[in-house]
């Protein structure tokens, strides 16, 4: 067991709009551990995207606004951070790769100048400095943090040993060498002809090349937690696959801690060593990702199974799930998930059902144990 | 792919072949209302491109219309701007003035880019919050200044109060250094004479800021309105979380693709620039051609030179299409997007 | 913009609700209007019953030399002892009335050849041809900076205020006709006018109906900017002493303080140029905040922030442009600006 690098406890996030406010995050609570992947799924709209965008508070503020919780990033609750200090914690402590990876670099400027500034900015916390060339100022409490630990096995495979001491030694790099970090990581994510792509620009680039470089840049600050918010959504099917293998294979490498948000169970279920399953901004079930997918506690778990096309297995024709998505500004009493479960009762419809941990089972170490926010846990199995 | 340097080239050849007809347009249209009234115009004013007599102007007159336009083509294209009453040649007059007016314009555009654009962007940031009130009341109020009463309440009331001078490009009447260029900062710069360089520039300030102040809504609303439009783009979002600071964000990351729009108005401005100069030069005795314009046109009761006005007009006309061509040529290399092919 | 544009009454209302929303949230631009209606309403005024407000005729010697202001002369009194606030109200209907004139008629001569070359542009027609011919014509037009045109002009037009207004006006249609055939070509391939096309409804009825109701809201709102700079423009020609004469039976802003300023002594008796300048500045900068603020919803750039602002959330994004065709410049959008004129 080893403690989480980044602890969501209790978060609630709420939208205010005109005159009416929303919660598009109830209660979530979340563990990440280095190394390790939680996968987040849901619908459209149940509140994932929020959740991972508030982690780096990233949503703005107003409309959106952190109700309560904390986001315990390293002993420090992210939530209390002041605006100004905000951008210490992000790219180095955390990174985060976009659903949308065609409007995500920016068109005006050059691949390489893009993740070399990235390089930049960790190399200059790196070394110390209060104040940067580009990236504002140091990551405050862990500004002294030893690169070798964070950084891993992925210096291991890019960079030559010492070669991070020495960089610490020199205080300035030349843009040559900044230029062949940025070669490195490049080849890391796998792009054939890193010299010619280094010297383009986002429009003359494909989605799925597109989306490895913002894959390598996120990369090349070494952060603590990667947030993967829908990395291949935007891609087609065969891309999509492409960017899938290698992010499993670089989360292997980076042991960083991930929290990977996806619609798609299949792209959770190849990637994630842990799950949690959101409805209406609730997490409904958590726990290790096979234990949740093979032997869902939850009804909301069972049907989402039921209505996504599987691709291992086809018994039986897809299924719709009834009923729609929950009006996140009027949500039904109790369990939200009420009016559309086949084991609804009074209980159901008055109290909001906790997420428990279900009896009897043994998580491996680091993830989260199986939980369901379910009164009837054990009916679910029964479920057609 | 990418962009090849050397078809560069191609892409302002081919702007510069779209300005031949416009500015071909430009001198008939002038050609038409110096021609308009030719007795009048010849019993008044010693007049159009070539005649630089009366005798010239009324032999002019009886020719048919085409060899009248030939000809006014003909001396144009020989930079002949036709002479004042007094026989003096507008041409070299003219060409005289230039430079201190490019001076001053270019002054004020540097004011207006370091100036306004900024203030464009903090406007986007705080909108509609009192930071963007703010802005907008400064540059609405810079709209709404006519050119000459921003330059007399500087040159009057605000002059004095700063110490700056408001009249002529030099304390002096003579420098003790060669003027190749005839722009007073420059001049004094190529001499290594600091402290003239100094008094140039304390004249240059005030008429400078003046035009800048009046003509610079048009930067600082079309920053703001890019910037509107950039800001909830998602490369923001993304480099905002690279860990920049937000004034990074905004500068480095927002602002390069928001200068992309507000290049193409920094041409429109051009024409705003050289208008005010008239009465600016006036106000301040900037030795420069839209201080030649107003006295060419009456202004002040001076005795009017139709030929000097025109060939102003001409000049102004096609110092807006170049400015124009310019900003076009910036904006082809500013957007990566854009193909040079 | 999808489905049918609605009726003219419901448009007007829906105008009317626009027109409050943005005066609500913008408190510069209501602030702009209330100063718009109390100046129109002065002007009026001062044409109707000029006693009410002008306490002295235009030439009126008061007995007063150079006093400063008072409660007898608000504005003071100059050399001549004439009543400076009584001739600066007495210009007041003469400028806004060249401001509104202009910029209308520009606005009609310019607006309407600018909806035949965007609407009629279809190449080999007639129509296409004209077209063209309106729009070099306008591209030469707009080279020049409209003052020292119009400064020219009034040199070939002759002096005063009528040739001063006709070279003004000569020079500012240019603006309208590329105005509108940009609201023109971005309106006239909207789905609805296709269907209404498609199902047989006459061009010129779908110019009307469609087209010409969608162009107005934006070119209403240039036009209440325009006002100002013709303005502007107008007083910059009457302050280089062609336009108008000063002192004379008609006064008029940039002619009064073109002759205070040149009789010297501004810093003596200040108010003498103040006075006409205040008044000049005032009333452009009423059009200007009005004008700005409801640009903000017209241009597409604003109109997102402006919704944000104004309804708290994110309106449906609207798909970026990817990439430009091969050398497209953009177009300045909707509204377009002229620039300081003067």
């Amino acid at each position: 067991m080893t403690d989480p690098v980044l602890r969501v406890e209790d978060l609630s996030i709420a939208y205010t709009v005109g005159a009416g406010t929303f919660r598009a995050v109830s209660g979530v609570s979340l563990d990440l551990h280095p190394g390790k992947v939680v996968g987040i799924v849901g619908e459209t709209g149940c509140g994932k995207s929020t959740l991972a965008q508030a982690i780096p508070r990233l949503l703005p503020e107003p409309p959106a606004s952190i109700g309560h919780g904390r986001i315990v990033f390293r002993g420090t609750d992210l939530v209390q951070v002041p605006k100004r200090k905000l951008p210490m914690i992000r790219g180095t402590g955390i990174g985060m790769i976009f659903q949308e990876p065609l409007n995500s670099l920016n068109p005006a400027y050059r691949v390489l100048d893009q993740i070399s500034e990235s390089i930049r900015i960790r190399h200059y916390r790196d070394m110390g400095y209060v104040r940067t060339f580009v990236g504002g100022e140091v990551p405050f409490d862990y500004s002294k943090r030893p690169t070798a630990t964070v950084t891993g096995s992925l210096a291991k495979g890019i960079i030559p040993d010492g070669a991070l001491e020495e960089a610490a030694r020199d205080r300035l790099r030349t843009r040559s060498e900044f230029r062949n970090e940025v070669l490195e990581y490049l080849r890391l994510v796998r792009i054939n002809d890193p010299e010619t792509i280094l010297r383009l620009f986002p429009h003359e680039l494909s989605g799925g090349m597109r989306q490895r470089i913002m894959i390598a840049m996120a990369l090349s600050e070494r952060p603590s937690v990667l947030i993967a918010d829908e990395p291949t959504s935007a891609l087609d099917v065969t891309i999509q696959a492409q960017v899938l293998t290698l992010m499993k294979e670089l989360i292997d490498e980076v042991n960083t801690a991930v929290l990977f948000i996806s619609h798609d169970l299949g792209v959770i279920a190849e990637t994630a060593d842990e799950v949690g399953v959101m409805y209406a901004g609730r997490i409904v079930e958590q726990g290790p990702v096979a234990e949740v997918f093979h032997d869902p506690r939850h009804p909301y778990t069972k049907a989402l199974l039921r209505a996504a096309p599987n691709r291992y297995k086809s018994d039986g024709p897809l299924s719709a799930m009834a009923g729609n998505v929950p009006n996140l500004a009027k949500l039904p009493d109790g369990c939200a998930f009420h009016p559309r479960c086949p084991l609804a009762r009074p209980a159901c419809r008055a109290v909001v059902p906790p997420l428990a941990p279900l009896a009897g089972t043994s998580p491996p170490p680091d993830i989260s144990a199986h939980k369901s926010a379910c009164f009837f846990p054990d009916e679910v199995p029964g479920l057609p | 792919m990418g962009r090849n340097p050397s078809d560069l080239l191609i892409f302002i050849g081919k702007r510069l072949l779209q300005l031949v007809p416009v500015i071909i347009g430009v001198i008939l249209l002038t050609f038409v209302f110096t021609h308009l009234d030719l007795t009048n115009v010849c019993s008044e004013w010693y007049t159009h491109a070539g005649a630089g007599t009366i005798a010239n102007c009324k032999r002019t007159v009886d020719q048919p219309w085409t060899t009248q336009l030939s000809e006014y083509f003909v001396n144009l294209a020989h930079g002949n701007f036709g002479a004042t009453q007094f026989g003096t040649p507008v041409g070299p007059s003219v060409a005289a003035y230039l430079p201190a007016t490019l001076e001053l314009v270019l002054a004020a555009l540097f004011l207006m880019i370091v100036v306004g654009i900024p203030l464009g962007v903090v406007a986007a940031q705080y909108s509609g919050r009192w930071g963007d009130h703010l802005v907008r009341l400064f540059y609405l109020s810079g709209w709404a200044t006519p050119t000459y009463l921003g330059a007399v309440i500087a040159a009057v009331f605000l002059a004095p109060f700063l110490g700056l001078p408001t009249r002529g490009d030099f304390s002096t009447a003579t420098v003790p250094f060669p003027q190749y260029t005839h722009m007073s900062v420059v001049d004094a710069l190529l001499a290594g004479n600091l402290p003239y360089t100094a008094d140039a520039i304390s004249h240059l300030i005030l008429p400078a800021a003046v035009l800048a102040f009046i003509n610079m809504g048009i930067a600082t609303r079309m920053t703001r309105a890019s910037m509107l439009e950039v800001l909830p783009l998602d490369y923001v979002r993304s480099a905002r979380m690279k860990g920049l600071s937000e004034f990074w964000v905004l500068y480095k990351h927002a602002l390069r693709n928001a200068l992309i729009t507000t290049t193409t108005v920094l041409g429109i401005t051009a024409g705003g620039l050289l208008a005010g100069t008239v009465v600016v030069e006036e106000v301040f005795d900037w030795p420069g051609i839209g201080q030649y314009a107003y006295d060419a046109i009456g202004g002040g009761g001076s005795t009017p030179n139709f030929a000097g006005a025109i060939a102003v007009v001409i000049i102004f006309a096609i110092a807006v299409v170049a400015a124009n061509l310019i900003a076009d040529i910036l904006y082809g290399v500013l957007d990566p997007r854009v193909d040079w092919r | 913009m999808a489905g049918p544009p609605p009726s003219i009454p419901r448009r007007l209302l829906a105008g009317l609700g626009v027109l409050w929303r943005v005066l609500r949230s913008n408190p510069l631009s209501l602030f702009g209007f209330v100063l718009i209606v109390v100046i129109g309403v002065v002007a009026l005024l001062v044409v109707v019953d000029p006693p009410l407000l002008v306490p002295y005729g235009p030439q009126q010697l008061t007995g007063a030399y150079l006093q400063g202001p008072s409660s007898k002369h608000w504005f003071g009194t100059d050399a001549n002892s004439f009543d400076i606030y009584s001739n600066v109200m007495l210009a007041l209907p003469l400028d806004l009335g060249i401001g509104v004139l202009v910029a209308g008629t520009a606005l009609l001569a310019g607006g309407s050849l600018g909806l035949l070359a965007g609407f009629f542009d279809a190449p080999r027609t007639v129509g296409g041809a004209a077209s063209v011919v309106i729009l070099r014509v306008t591209d030469v037009f707009l080279s020049f900076p409209s003052l020292i045109l119009a400064l020219a002009l009034t040199r070939v037009l002759g002096l005063g205020v009528g040739p001063t207004v006709l070279a003004i006006g000569l020079t500012w249609w240019p603006f309208y006709v590329r105005l509108v055939r940009g609201e023109v070509l971005a309106v006239k391939n909207l789905p609805y006018v296709v269907a209404a096309r498609a199902s047989g409804v006459s061009e010129w009825r779908i110019l009307g109906r469609h087209v010409l109701r969608n162009i107005l809201e934006p070119v209403v709102v240039y036009f209440t900017l325009d006002i100002g700079t013709v303005l502007v423009t107008y007083s910059t020609i009457g302050f280089v002493g062609v336009a108008s004469k000063y002192p004379g039976p008609q006064p008029e802003w940039g002619a009064m303080l073109a002759f205070y300023q040149s009789s010297g002594a501004i810093n003596a008796y200040p108010w003498e140029v103040l006075a006409p300048g205040a008044a000049i500045f005032v009333t452009v900068f009423a059009f200007s905040l009005l004008g700005d603020g409801l640009r903000d919803i017209l241009d597409p750039r604003t109109r997102r922030a402006f919704v944000r602002s104004t309804t708290g959330h994110e309106p449906p994004s609207e798909v970026p442009a990817a990439t430009l065709p091969s050398g497209t410049v953009p177009s300045v959008g909707v509204s377009p600006d002229r620039g300081a004129t003067t």
